[in-house]
């Protein structure tokens, strides 16, 4: 990249000295240009480097990725992890020219770089990349939600009589709701319950969880109920739900909360619209929810993703016999029948948050209700399965 | 020993031991252990000492990341902690020595100066490695760099319902745990401690450098 702009800067400066008559409406204009794109690279080159292996869930991001690669548009695709200073995780629109088409740019919260759990939350934004893969690569697989999306939109009337900007507004708000939902079922689909968990503990934190916020619909997302109860009809299709269901957690209490919400026009304040207008915005929306579901099955149906929820439970209770006595689940991994990661993950979380106690009360000087000793166990339990992981990824290379 | 390796974890004379990349690896009396992949390297301190204490125990390394595939070089007559790749959880009746294996201390490796591994430890085990010889030597994560000896402890039952250990469940090398020496010494009478702590010296040279701006 260096090589091509050096020699386009160049090619610049002879040109200008051969037809001098050029400079100032064409050459001087290029040189700017040329020096904000590297201003934008130079953007990205500290966060990038600063999320070094020792500073993100490396394993994760190897098996996202792994996941990834069986996605056709998706084979060569790559991601490269930012750290950012917000407590937020993104996905860097790289439609940019400056980028090849196959990198993703993903943002994790430079305070959780290291914890495990909380960054399962990538696999939504990775979901973004691969809408954006799909988007531009004109493949039928998007193909029936754009028919839908427009069909939903033209099929409301009172959208109909607006403006064509707030029509072209409106139908924005809506593709990114879509891809909201989108992301979150790709994401359900690819790493099972463990990404409900991961998002509600992020939307806890933030407070998005409390106080009437979980029926706010904004410009960019639908409201955290609706997310929770498209990821909980997700669950059920995967076969996880029956299994996760009777967990004596919060997090399974609020999904119940949650998914039982219906929204109303009064969710969709923000937007600043009349009601009418709301009202149909939300009938359009629900008419593409069944058109989401059907094109993430297209994105994903080369990620074998069947028996997952069966192969963590039935590993459920070795994956625990391990942890809770302070041993790296790679144990159940290290024979020829052995759970995928994917299961190792989510028995791993639902151990951490269910079990944790298990574990501490067999320590010297450790007491379960203190939250340090708790934080400190509760790391211990993540680095013990990204080394599940890891040793997954080395017994598998061996056996192949 | 294979009995072991298959019983529960939850059962007391469980042996662990994993990943088990190739069988071979398990002798009649020892286990070949491969490196992994995390090492801490000594910082180049601008402090005039190291004092261990709870406050500096983590000041003196650097932790780094290796891929496998990748490899770490470590200069002459220098030392590294780094861990097995292996995670290894032994018996209540077995103890363990981790020696070096005799090909690696052929190239003047040294692994170890404190190769006991108690009963019940659970972990990736820290090595100590150091280059001997006069020549930097290239490490590789992944490949085998020591040998586990597991020796029967006469014991009828665990010593203690809880498990204890400093280093419990390492699964990278870990910063020495210290306590402060005046605690350490108090037990054995003696009430005035010398002690320098990192925030005396820094805040000391601040007033050095402000009396030579005056």
């Amino acid at each position: 990249m260096a090589r091509r702009s050096k020699d386009h800067v160049t090619a610049i400066a002879e040109n200008a000295r051969r037809k001098p008559e050029r400079i100032e409406h064409l050459y001087r204009p290029a040189l700017p240009i040329e020096k904000n794109d590297w201003a934008i690279i130079h953007s990205f080159v500290k966060p990038a480097a600063d999320a070094h292996s020792l500073s993100t869930p490396d394993p994760l991001l190897r098996l996202a990725l792994s996941q990834l690669h069986r996605i056709p548009v998706a084979m060569h695709a790559k991601i490269v992890v930012l750290l950012t200073s917000e407590l937020m995780y993104f996905q860097k629109d790289t439609s940019s020219k400056l980028f090849p088409p196959d990198i993703g740019f993903v943002e994790i919260p430079y305070s959780q770089g290291t914890s495990f759990f909380s960054n399962i939350i990538i696999y939504h934004e990775i979901g973004h990349f691969v809408y954006q893969l799909f988007s531009k690569s004109g493949e039928a697989t998007f193909d029936g939600l754009s028919i839908k999306l427009e069909a939903a939109v033209k099929g409301q009337k009172n959208l109909q009589v607006l403006t064509p900007d707030r029509k072209a507004w409106l139908r924005e708000i809506l593709e990114n709701w879509t891809k909201e939902v989108f992301c979150d079922l790709f994401a359900v689909r690819l790493v099972g319950p463990a990404f409900t968990f991961a998002l509600i503990d992020l939307h806890w934190l933030v407070g998005l969880m409390g106080a009437g916020n979980e029926k706010q619909f904004d410009e960019e997302h639908p409201s955290p109920a609706l997310r929770v109860r498209e990821q909980l009809a997700q669950l059920k299709r995967e076969g996880w739900w029956p299994r996760i269901r009777k967990l004596n957690i919060e997090h399974i209490d609020l999904v119940n909360r949650l998914s039982r919400i219906d929204e109303d026009p009064d969710d969709l304040l923000a937007l600043g619209e009349t009601k009418e207008v709301r009202q149909s915005l939300l009938s359009a929306f629900r008419q593409v929810l069944p058109a989401i579901e059907t094109a993430v099955q297209k994105a994903t149906e080369h990620i074998p993703t069947g028996k997952l929820a069966k192969e963590a439970a039935d590993y459920q209770e070795e994956i625990d016999d391990c942890l809770s006595n302070g041993t790296v689940p790679s144990r159940a991994v290290d024979r020829d029948l052995r759970p995928g990661p994917v299961a190792i993950i989510n028995t791993a979380y639902v151990f951490q948050l269910t079990k944790l106690g298990s574990l501490m009360d067999k320590l010297f000087k450790t007491d379960r209700n203190l939250p340090a000793d708790r934080m400190k166990w509760r790391r211990k339990v993540e680095a013990w399965t990204m080394k599940a992981l890891e040793d997954f990824e080395i017994l598998n290379a061996t056996t192949k | 020993m294979n009995v072991r390796l298959d019983l529960p974890v939850r059962n007391e004379k469980s042996l662990v031991i994993t990943p088990r990349v190739r069988p071979e690896a398990f002798d009649e009396d020892s286990v070949d252990l491969r490196l992994g992949c995390y090492f801490l390297l000594s910082k180049r301190s601008h402090e005039p000492f190291f004092a261990p204490d709870q406050h500096t125990a983590t000041s003196l390394h650097v932790k780094v990341h290796v891929p496998l595939g990748e490899y770490l070089v470590i200069p002459a007559h220098e030392t590294v902690l780094g861990a097995t790749l292996e995670f290894i959880k032994l018996p209540y009746d077995a103890s363990g020595e981790i020696l070096t294996k005799s090909s690696v201390a052929r190239t003047f490796i040294v692994v170890e100066t404190a190769p006991w591994i108690h009963p019940e430890y659970r972990g990736c085990l820290t090595l100590e490695i150091a280059n001997v010889s006069n020549t930097p030597v290239l490490l590789y994560p992944g490949r085998p760099i020591g040998q586990l000896v597991l020796l029967k402890v006469q014991r009828r039952r665990r010593g203690s319902a809880k498990l204890k250990g400093s280093y419990f469940g390492p699964v990278a090398p870990e910063p020495p745990a210290f306590s402060d020496p005046e605690d350490e010494l108090f037990e054995l009478g003696a009430e005035n401690v010398s002690v320098i702590r990192k925030i005396q010296l820094t805040k000391r040279r601040t007033e050095d450098s402000s009396c030579g701006v005056r």
